[in-house]
């Protein structure tokens, strides 16, 4: 498996090899003043708990969703006609939680005086299609993306003086719905194109899906992220 | 009928000549006046350093044969000094001592101004002379060797028996080769070397944590003590009953600034089930070094257990294996996501060059 991973990551570098990489390769130019979508970052805060169905993680971390900080980027190799960009997406994200540990293993949690901390460093990588249509032939600026892929899950644990960590992976989803800001003023939109080959800005909101879950579970099959990002 | 503009003023030689000299002129007494309000104003930024020479500042350079550490902002005598005072030594280095063979040395408070005779003279205690204004002879280095404390508290002037929590502070007054009679002595003729004494311990801490904790971990904390700004080290020490005279000290401390001190069942040599009495105390700065200074009254008892914890990953549903630590960190033998990253990162630069 960590193969595959590598092989993913692997395959984004190489997307950008110039034959690849080449802006006019995933689109035309449709508007004046309007360069081809190249890749995309973007950065959310969203609320992440493991919540595989077992009382594992609940017997030591009670409470707290994260928050989960997740950074994308993603990369357009294709642009489907009348629809939008396809491409391959990274995201690295960090969450932590604070506990206590138990005096025993399992069973219900008698707290010991030792503090419990756990952190988690999910890394996703996944097959992004990014519908934009409706911002690009509408005036209405919504975007809607879906993404699919593989996530692995990073995590720590400190209890008292004793230190774990592990790996977990599996399939992970996402839908995100966008708001592009360039309607705001379309001719400094254009202008930020053309100095700094930014086309859109746009806040996201975004529901996922993880099973991470297996080796520990650490996957959360609902949690959301909200935030702003850039295309290129 | 048309408005004119004005006729250009034409100027022959002779008048040009005139009209410049004036603007000379005019230029000339703006610049008198310009350096005269300058120097007016510059005179009474200039004149404390120019009329006004500073005091010069002497040190004590050892007490009991040890050196101030280099963080030591104030020397101190302690309770152990005064608890023995004729036998506590120090020596004084005089600052500009070259040529100096002999001092009058002179006990006085804070800002006591000994250098003036009224002030040497009045009654209400603020300077006296040590060794009964005997002089001093200047060693090696410009400094006095071997002066005692006892010598200072025998001035009358230095309380080696009740100091504030934070201590008092004195100066002694070395007038440099001439007694200072009945004169005021100018700065290049004496120096002042500050010190305080401080005999009283920091109050005893207050536990603001569990006192009966069961771990492999065990963390205590206190309350600020209300001398908090003259506390140097926080100490931690272990007894086998509640009785904290029976303690001994585990040589684990924290700095100045700390609220608490954890320490691990291991680091106690505690297996399983152990247990053992764990009491904080708070040393103050009144020393030449760092933890030996006054030390305030043990805290009360924190009785503790040491016990296995489990979290997470202890869990028998859980598995832990195969890991590695975090993306940021290659754990041994592992490839870990550190070339992901940097891969990404890669990524990042290619394509924003190929799209500028």
């Amino acid at each position: 498996m960590k193969g595959l991973a590598s092989a993913l990551v692997l395959a984004a570098v190489l997307g950008l090899a110039p034959d690849y990489a080449h802006a006019q390769s995933i689109g035309e130019v449709d508007k004046e003043g309007w360069t081809p979508e190249g890749f995309l970052v973007s950065f959310g805060v969203g609320a992440y708990r493991p919540d595989p169905g077992s009382q594992a993680f609940d017997r030591s971390y009670p409470s707290g969703n994260g928050p989960l900080l997740l950074g994308e980027f993603d990369f357009f190799l294709y642009r489907i006609p009348f629809l939008g960009p396809m491409g391959i997406g990274v995201a690295g994200g960090w969450a932590n939680y604070k506990g206590t540990g138990c005096l025993d293993p399992s069973g219900p949690c008698v707290p010991s005086n030792d503090s419990a901390k756990f952190s988690l460093f999910p890394l996703n990588a996944m097959f992004v299609l990014r519908i934009d249509a409706l911002a690009r032939k509408t005036p209405v600026p919504f975007v809607f993306t879906g993404k699919v892929g593989y996530n692995t899950v990073f995590f720590k644990e400190e209890v008292g003086s004793g230190k774990s960590s592990g790996r977990s992976h599996g399939f992970g989803w996402a839908a995100q719905i966008a708001l592009e800001l360039n309607f705001i003023n379309e001719r400094r939109a254009n202008a930020l194109d053309q100095d700094w080959g930014i086309n859109s800005s746009f806040f996201f909101f975004e529901l996922a899906g993880s099973d991470t879950n297996n080796r520990a579970p650490v996957g959360d099959k609902f949690y959301f992220t909200g935030g702003v990002g850039l295309t290129f | 009928m048309s408005v004119c503009p004005p006729p250009s003023r034409k100027y022959s030689a002779f008048r040009l000549s005139l009209l410049a000299r004036g603007l000379h002129a005019a230029r000339g007494m703006r610049n008198k006046f310009l350096f005269l309000s300058t120097l007016l104003a510059a005179i009474p930024l200039l004149a404390p350093t120019a009329l006004a020479q500073e005091t010069q500042l002497d040190a004590i350079t050892r007490i009991n044969g040890e050196v101030p550490t280099t963080d030591a902002a104030t020397i101190y005598f302690n309770a152990e000094n005064c608890a023995d005072a004729a036998n506590t030594v120090y020596d004084v280095t005089l600052v500009n001592g070259d040529g100096v063979t002999q001092i009058y040395m002179w006990a006085g408070v804070q800002n006591g101004q000994c250098n003036l005779n009224d002030k040497r003279t009045d009654l209400q205690n603020l300077c006296r002379p040590m060794a009964s204004s005997n002089p001093r002879t200047v060693g090696d280095n410009a400094t006095v060797f071997d002066l005692t404390l006892q010598e200072l508290v025998d001035t009358g002037v230095v309380d080696c028996s009740n100091t504030a929590l934070e201590g008092q502070p004195y100066e002694i007054y070395s007038f440099r080769n001439e007694d200072p009679g009945g004169t005021d002595v100018l700065p290049e003729g004496y120096g002042v070397a500050p010190f305080r004494v401080d005999v009283t311990p920091p109050e005893q801490l207050v536990i603001t944590s569990n006192l009966a904790p069961t771990g492999s971990t065990f963390t205590i904390s206190w309350t600020t003590p209300a001398d908090s700004n003259s506390i140097a080290q926080y100490k931690l020490y272990e007894g086998s009953s509640a009785d904290a005279s029976a303690a001994t000290d585990t040589g684990i401390t924290a700095g100045q600034n700390a609220k608490s001190i954890s320490v691990s069942a291991t680091g106690l040599g505690l297996l399983p089930g152990e247990t053992t009495y764990l009491f904080v105390s708070a040393v103050d700065i009144a020393a030449m070094r760092i933890g030996d200074g006054n030390e305030g009254e043990l805290s009360e008892a924190t009785f503790v257990t040491a016990a296995e914890t489990y979290g997470f990953c202890d869990d028998p549903s859980v598995d832990c294996s195969g890991c590695s630590v975090s993306p940021m960190i290659l754990a041994n033998g592992q490839p870990g996501s550190g070339p992901w990253l940097f891969g990404l990162l890669c990524a990042i630069v290619v394509a924003w060059r190929l799209r500028r």
